[in-house]
């Protein structure tokens, strides 16, 4: 009783707030936490991983300047393999192409690595307008089916759309209202959607569209600090609400379906996460950042 | 029996008559009938004789002055204070109807809480409009760091002499934010005409008359010339607007010369190369603006140039920490003074948190000796049980920017705490 009111004071503020509530039975359920690379090393204040559907974890072990890539099948973690390059110093934002190859943002380099499936160095990818060293760099990226690298540029104030040779495609110019964009996602149908954790919105804009528009806003209600964006490609997005250490999940449409996890320093409660990644078998991965460690959760719907 | 009938309907109808007559005279002279002369007001001043000093002042209340008491207060009881009529500000609304409308862009706060007589007397008063104080001495006994600025300042904006409101509203403003009677610059150049030659030389002959001259002048006055904020850009100290603008004469006198990470970079090279150099650049140097999300480029009142206070500044994204300290029980004073600084790195760091330093540990011990004499194991060697990737340090068991606990603990008691790690304790 006690719970169902609160759930009707939750949803009345958020409508009032702008954010349209959704009753629906989803939320994310700990399955295993993964503390270390294989061979004993911990894992320290990890930023970003990537995941997909064929069962390939990678993690950006920010504190320790490295990649480490797992295989997670059947419930536990497998044949870690760490990554290091002279290039890669303090990875973070980190994502796998339809060919296993891996893209990683480098925050002190300022520029997207792009690594063979083993992690070999193959090239970076950037607006090329200016030498890295002297630019800000990219804020964040996502990839498409096709493997197309949508690039967030503060600096530029667009979303530039390159192919993985780095030949531009189109860009997007970023909403003119000055809002401060830290992360963005791309649906398989090629959509955008864009975060601003300052005013609490998220734009988006469809394949076609030279734009952004406003998709929901208010999230600053059921969030902290809703820093970082992803989707499953099933009409799901995330939100990871970094201050607060919870996951906002949202309907493609902007409705909030619910909040799942919450601050702590045991495993299913989060410190700080920083990237979250979910594959086509509802398997979720969060960078838990101050805990030093990954951990793996179930969507249950 | 028929002509019996036909007198009582007769005598009926006469009485009712008279009645329709009578009752609204007697009802009419009723009051004046049984109330004594001046029982209005001037009765009560027969007891209430401490109003002889009040009626002695030179602006009197009109109720007062019409010897009305009447009008605000009932003479018999009342369900408010002093026995008025109702609750004060409805009292006073119900001839100032419109002091505070609800379309208004900004309003006094004293005002929209209905509280009146924080700054008038509803009496008398020997100030205008009723003021319990003269006018600027009133605004000050609330806005005192304004009054300390204002006493220090060595050159005084001269309309403050007259008292805030040739500026301001003090009720509330239609057009403008706070309770300006209009926005800048429109509102200064009502005085300073823009086209004197005198005004285009001070400005180096750029066309500042639609700039808003409250992003460098301090309307309140200043330490420095031209009232400008007490912090100033050097070039603009030295009238060096072309080391950054185009030429006035330029189509675009007021755009600067390159993106402002570049230019502000030219002088402040080692800044930038520092915050370049670390694993981590705070957002807003990613961001187009650059330098300018958070400083102002020709002066501000904060040290280094910081546009607003750290409070607000850092708040205009970090606006969940900033709440979370305001709704504290438990503050920590860094935080609750806006010296954000104190312990974050506020351009990039190499820590993933921006805090000073490798670890919170020094940090904390910058200003906290605990850990020197009484404090619980922490440091590189005190592994944490809650978690074995982790080691304990201050963050482990408190929250720097406030919490609703005491020692600025994240659970309500100290066993809470404590058996977070020592389980086998609790009973």
């Amino acid at each position: 009783m006690s719970s169902n009111r609160h759930l009707i004071l939750a949803a009345g503020s958020a409508l009032l707030a702008g954010i349209a509530v959704v009753a629906s039975a989803v939320t994310l359920r700990p399955v295993l936490s993964v503390y270390d690379d294989g061979a004993g090393g911990p894992l320290r204040e990890p930023a970003g991983v990537a995941c997909n559907d064929a069962s390939v974890l990678v993690v950006s072990d920010t504190g320790n300047g490295r990649l480490v890539r797992y295989v997670y099948e059947g419930g536990s973690v497998k044949q870690a393999t760490q990554i290091r390059l002279p290039q890669l110093t303090s990875p973070r934002h980190v994502k796998l192409s339809s060919k296993d190859e891996i893209l990683v943002l480098d925050s002190k380099a300022r520029q997207i690595l792009h690594l063979t499936r083993e992690g070999a160095l193959k090239g970076t990818i950037g607006s090329g307008r200016r030498p890295a060293a002297a630019l800000p760099g990219p804020v964040s990226f996502d990839l498409d089916a096709r493997d197309n690298v949508y690039i967030l540029d503060a600096y530029s104030r667009q979303v530039l759309v390159v192919d993985l040779a780095g030949k531009r495609i189109r860009e997007i110019p970023l909403p003119g209202d000055g809002g401060v964009f830290t992360d963005l996602t791309v649906d398989a149908g090629g959509g955008i959607f864009l975060l601003d954790p300052a005013k609490g919105t998220i734009y988006s804009a469809s394949r076609e569209a030279q734009s952004f528009s406003l998709l929901t806003e208010g999230l600053r209600q059921r969030a902290s600090f809703p820093g970082r964006i992803t989707g499953d490609g099933r009409g799901l997005l995330y939100i990871v609400d970094e201050h607060g250490g919870a996951v906002l999940l949202l309907g493609t449409n902007g409705a909030v379906h619910a909040r799942s996890l919450g601050f702590g320093w045991t495993n299913g409660l989060l410190r700080w996460p920083s990237q979250m990644c979910v594959n086509g078998k509802g398997e979720a991965f969060i960078a838990d950042t101050a805990n030093n460690r990954v951990q793996i959760l179930e969507l249950i719907q | 029996m028929k002509g019996a009938l036909v007198r009582t309907t007769a005598r009926a109808c006469f009485l009712g008559l008279v009645l329709i007559l009578v009752l609204p005279a007697r009802g009419q002279g009723q009051e004046d009938r049984r109330l004594k002369p001046g029982a209005k007001g001037q009765i009560c001043l027969e007891c209430h004789d401490a109003f002889q000093e009040k009626l002695a002042r030179p602006f009197l209340h009109t109720p007062l002055k019409n010897r009305e008491c009447s009008s605000c207060h009932n003479p018999h009881a009342a369900s408010h204070g002093n026995l008025l009529a109702a609750r004060p500000e409805q009292v006073c609304q119900r001839c100032h109807q419109d002091v505070a409308p609800e379309t208004a862009r900004s309003v006094h706060q004293p005002a929209r809480d209905g509280q009146c007589m924080t700054c008038h007397d509803p009496h008398s008063s020997n100030d205008r409009f009723n003021l319990v104080k003269p006018a600027s001495a009133l605004c000050f006994d609330c806005h005192k760091d304004l009054a300390a600025r204002v006493a220090s300042a060595k050159f005084p904006h001269k309309p403050l002499q007259d008292g805030c409101a040739t500026c301001h509203d003090p009720h509330a403003s239609s057009g403008a934010a706070r309770l300006l009677k209009r926005e800048a610059p429109g509102l200064c150049l009502s005085c300073h005409s823009a086209a004197t030659a005198s005004f285009s030389r001070s400005h180096m002959g750029y066309p500042v008359a639609q700039s808003r001259c409250t992003d460098c002048h301090d309307a309140h006055g200043s330490s420095q010339k031209a009232m400008l904020f007490d912090n100033v850009h050097s070039p603009v100290a030295k009238r060096m607007c072309r080391q950054c603008h185009e030429e006035p004469t330029a189509a675009n006198p007021l755009s600067i010369k390159k993106d402002a990470l570049e230019l502000c970079g030219t002088c402040h090279a080692a800044t930038v190369a520092d915050a370049f150099a670390k694993k981590s650049l705070h957002w807003p140097l990613a961001d187009r603006k650059s330098c300018l999300s958070c400083h102002n480029p020709h002066a501000a009142r904060q040290k280094p140039l910081i546009e607003g206070s750290m409070l607000e500044t850092c708040g205009k994204c970090h606006s969940d920490t900033m709440r979370r300290q305001q709704s504290s029980l438990v503050k920590h004073v860094p935080a609750t003074s806006g010296d954000c600084a104190a312990c974050h790195e506020v351009h990039g760091s190499d820590n993933a948190f921006y805090l000073k330093g490798a670890s919170n540990i020094e940090l904390c011990g910058s200003c906290h000796n605990y850990q020197h004499h009484s404090s619980h194991p922490i440091g590189e060697k005190v592994i944490d049980p809650r978690n074995g990737n982790l080691t304990l340090d201050c963050l482990s068991c408190h929250r720097s920017h406030g919490s609703e606990y005491q020692y600025l603990a994240p659970y309500d008691h100290t066993k809470a705490l404590c058996l977070q790690c020592h389980e086998q304790m609790a009973r």
